[in-house]
């Protein structure tokens, strides 16, 4: 056989196994069985959309009330959609990103039953309709960004689309309850997130590379804002905790359990500076939960109840602190900035993005991955320069600028699996956690 | 089958003129059968994959108006020549509409985890230029034995010509790929040459 023989069979594999989805499937077949069984409709030239219209008719009339009291809240300057008050209260932990006023989000209440919570959240999202306007914004040339996209409803799956440079919406893939998906876009790149079922409008992701931004209450599409990953060489002085405040800005908390064998508690740190149990991690298990800025958390070891790691709020204090943190920590020198590579890291390189000159800092990079990756320092020039190799569960620690740039890669493959900068950045934004 | 239809289906009659349980029942049959099959013609007929769901659709309505014409067991063949219909037209409207290059975002190329979806959605449009190039009778003949698995019979009776005349468009089609496939391997050696 010869090579383009060969060449060409394998287009026909490729080509064979393409493939619908069990839910576009699932999709044509319940659209099909609404529309045989509706009033007649113009059925020539009707796409999936214009299908979908009658329903909205029946749907738009149920949310009108919904709408009109969006449409008030935004006049009045309110960026968030304020759902009814029996959603909010319904929320698991008021911080599930449904209902969050961003000018006062509350502490943190824990759910004391999780059967009980579970039973109040089951239709967490279902009233969330924004106004469904055709998109203003269309998709723009940009910078590349890693977008974190966190389905917090309860139960229902959500669709992503994207905003065309026609400014048309264009499905990109749908995301179940509580996933997590990781999208690369460009920061001028405007995002739809609806309903799976009833295509409700649910999120605007605005671009971030221009005067707009995200707005809506569901889905959190912010970066991750605290990546915390608990590894073997993890333990913290025993102190006092900080206590969490009000306030503070909506963020997507995750953290991972890389210890080996050892189970993990996480606790939440309440307004009266209360460890509370939240939930129990088991080795490699992952959590990602909303939380605000201000709220502080700690890890302990579950058998032992060693602290690992205190995860205080980024910003200081100014009121409600335990008098015990309070007191004056001895000032360092420079600020630490740690970086965690994972195995679920992989990047794209950017271009000329070089080093420059910023403030002193202290880096370390945790390697948390199962293989072992080697740092390279993008010089003033963006050319790499090896800076050292760092075995799997290893902390390397090292002087360095804010302004540096870094590249992560597998040691065997030299595949990117990172690329950061200390200070805040659209490609290291998520992985940014401060060293209490 | 009619235990697993949604429950929502009404009885009033449909606007089709059918009675709603026997149109209900044979699209559904309909998307069971050939759901995937239609999908993959579309594709290979040019419609994006973000487009096909919708064409399918497209597809399906037209296929439920016309039902009472269509004889029970020929669903396929209609909705065949309305796929491609449906196919060229996306494709008339398509190409009348401005491009922007690059107008991809990053999506999947970026992510290395998604590198054999990437691979094969390049060998995708590879193969879908390639079949750009073939004449219609070849083309439609190695979509459906090749792509969608139909067997040379069944296509024979879809197109409504001897099994003999599938066996050579499919033998001439290939041919032509595959020399099609060696013009371009050529082409990009000479030029990496230059």
């Amino acid at each position: 056989m010869s090579d383009h023989t060969e060449h060409l069979n394998r287009l026909f594999k490729s080509a064979s196994t393409e493939a619908p989805s069990a839910a576009a499937k699932a999709r044509a077949i319940a659209t099909m069985a609404r529309v045989t069984s509706a009033p007649a409709v113009p059925a020539t030239r009707v796409g999936l959309k214009g299908l979908l219209g009658p329903l909205s008719a029946v749907l738009c009339g149920i949310a009108a009330v919904a709408l009109v009291s969006h449409r008030i809240a935004r006049v009045q300057g309110v960026e968030s959609v304020t759902p009814p008050s029996d959603v909010v209260a319904s929320s698991p932990g008021g911080a599930t990103g449904h209902g969050q006023s961003r000018a006062a989000p509350g502490p943190l209440p824990l759910p004391t039953d999780p059967r009980a919570a579970a039973a109040r959240v089951v239709d967490q999202c279902s009233s969330i309709a924004l106004p469904d306007e055709p998109p203003a914004v269309c998709s723009t040339d940009g910078a590349p960004l890693l977008l974190t996209i966190v389905n917090t409803c309860s139960t229902e799956p959500v669709d992503l689309y994207w905003v065309t440079f026609f400014c048309e919406e264009r499905f990109f893939k749908q995301i179940a309850p509580g996933e997590s998906v990781f999208q690369a876009t460009y920061d001028t790149h405007p995002w739809r997130v609806r309903d799976h079922e009833t295509h409700r409008l649910l999120k605007e992701i605005a671009p971030t590379g221009t005067a707009g931004t995200p707005f809506g209450p569901v889905v959190q599409a912010e970066e991750l804002n605290r990546h915390v990953v608990v590894t073997p060489l993890d333990h913290a002085e025993e102190t006092r905790p900080r206590c969490s405040e009000g306030g503070g800005h909506p963020e997507v908390l995750e953290v991972v359990n890389a210890r080996g064998d050892e189970a993990t508690d996480l606790y939440f740190v309440d307004g009266e500076c209360t460890e509370v149990f939240f939930t129990r991690l088991q080795p490699g298990e992952d959590l990602r939960r909303p939380s605000y800025s201000n709220q502080a958390w700690r890890l302990r070891d579950h058998a032992t109840q060693r602290l690992l790691k205190d995860l205080a709020p980024a910003a200081p204090s100014t009121g409600a602190a335990a008098p015990e943190s309070k007191k004056p920590v001895a000032a360092s020198t420079k600020s630490r900035r740690e970086f965690v590579v994972s195995d679920r890291d992989h990047d794209v390189e950017s271009e000329n993005r070089c080093s420059e000159a910023g403030e002193s800092i202290e880096l370390s990079l945790v390697n948390d991955r199962s293989d072992a990756v080697e740092l390279y320092w993008l010089d003033y020039d963006c050319e790499e320069v090896s800076k050292a190799k760092v075995e799997p569960g290893q902390r390397w620690t090292h002087a360095a600028s804010d302004a540096y740039r870094w590249r992560v890669r597998d040691a065997r493959t030299q595949a990117l699996v990172k690329e950061f900068a200390a200070n805040p950045d659209p490609l290291g934004q998520r992985l940014l956690v401060t060293v209490p | 089958m009619d235990q697993a239809l949604p429950k929502t289906v009404s009885l009033a009659l449909t606007p089709y003129g059918s009675s709603p349980a026997v149109t209900v029942t044979r699209i559904r049959t309909f998307i069971d059968e050939y759901y995937d099959r239609l999908w993959r013609v579309l594709r290979r007929y040019g419609v994006p994959e973000a487009n096909v769901e919708d064409a399918a659709q497209e597809v399906l309505l037209v296929l439920a108006r016309r039902l009472e014409d269509v004889s029970p067991g020929s669903e396929w063949a209609f909705a065949y020549s309305t796929a491609r219909r449906v196919a060229a037209d996306r494709r008339r409207m398509d190409r009348a509409r401005p491009r922007t290059e690059g107008s991809e975002p990053l999506a999947s190329i970026a992510d290395p985890r998604q590198s054999e979806a990437a691979a094969r959605a390049d060998d995708c449009r590879e193969l879908d230029a390639l079949l750009d190039d073939l004449p219609d009778e070849q083309r439609e003949v190695v979509v459906l034995v090749e792509l969608v698995g139909m067997t040379m019979g069944e296509v024979a009776q879809l197109l409504g010509v001897p099994p003999g005349t599938v066996a050579s468009r499919l033998r001439r089609g290939r041919a032509h790929l595959e020399q099609l496939v060696r013009s371009n391997s050529e082409r990009m050696e000479q030029s990496r040459h230059e």
